[in-house]
């Protein structure tokens, strides 16, 4: 019982282990790009923006969890 | 109710609150560096600082990384894996130090201006350093959580001040996010 509880606990923080990952090699494939954008198309503008946006949605959803506001008293992992 | 119980739903209130009065405090920290954005587009419009963007690319990716392993530390130790956070925790503020290098230590000294010289250069000054003076307090921050970490005052299920502190951290990175093209991409480079 206590091994598959265990078991759940590792599939569990994988999974975390995983989305952090993910949004890192996103994060860091947005950042070479607008650094591209910024050297190539001096003064084009808008990508940049959409680009750092994008970027901060991402921070703030999967790394800062801003959905743990609205949980309330519940269990945030 | 047992007791333990009640400490239990005590103290997940008491989070939900202080998670609020974080947050609170993100958004107003917030407004100051939208207004030092605001005042960047006010007063430099579509020039920017001519900057090593070679090092500005370095900086960003190295904040991204501390990031990374910021969120690997908290997410440790909600699975109660003390060990791994103890690394994460340690490697972000590693990584904190080095940004602060590269911005305050050598992005400074090597910049074409001094503070004093025009409206380029104080608001360049400005933003980096309000930015890095956050970096500061957020590596102080993750050496009192990693010490606390040591002494083993967090657990699985207590662990608040692990997540404060990654929260603000990961906030220092969203406003270096808008910040980074803003200073080093965004306009036509003037010297």
């Amino acid at each position: 019982m206590e091994a598959q509880e265990n078991n759940e606990q590792n599939e569990k923080k994988k999974a975390a282990y995983n989305i952090g990952v993910v949004v890192f090699i996103i994060l860091v494939a947005l950042t070479i790009g607008e650094y591209f954008i910024g050297s190539i198309a001096v003064g084009w503008t808008w990508p940049l923006w959409l680009i750092a946006i994008i970027k901060a949605v991402l921070i703030i959803r999967d790394y800062m969890h801003v959905n743990r506001l609205f949980a309330g008293n519940e269990e945030s992992h | 109710m047992a007791p333990h119980t009640d400490t239990k739903n005590n103290y997940r209130y008491k989070t939900g609150t202080n998670r609020m009065g974080l947050w609170l405090f993100l958004i107003s920290d917030a407004f100051v560096f939208g207004g030092l954005l605001v005042a960047r587009f006010y007063l430099l419009g579509g020039v920017r600082p001519e900057l090593n963007q070679l090092l500005g690319l370095v900086v960003t990716i190295v904040l991204l990384i501390s990031s990374f392993f910021m969120n690997r530390a908290e997410t440790s130790m909600a699975y109660g894996d003390t060990k791994g956070f103890l690394n994460g925790t340690l490697i972000t503020i590693i990584l904190g130090v080095l940004f602060l290098i590269g911005v305050v230590g050598i992005e400074w000294q090597i910049a074409p201006f001094s503070p004093s010289d025009n409206a380029m250069a104080s608001v360049f000054y400005t933003m980096t350093g309000f930015h890095a003076f956050h970096v500061l307090t957020g590596v102080i921050f993750l050496i009192i959580v990693y010490r606390n970490g040591r002494k083993g005052i967090y657990t699985q299920e207590k662990h608040w001040p692990v997540e404060a502190a990654a929260v603000y951290w990961h906030f220092i990175d969203v406003v270096w996010v808008f910040f980074y093209p803003a200073l080093y991409l965004m306009g036509v480079p003037v010297g």
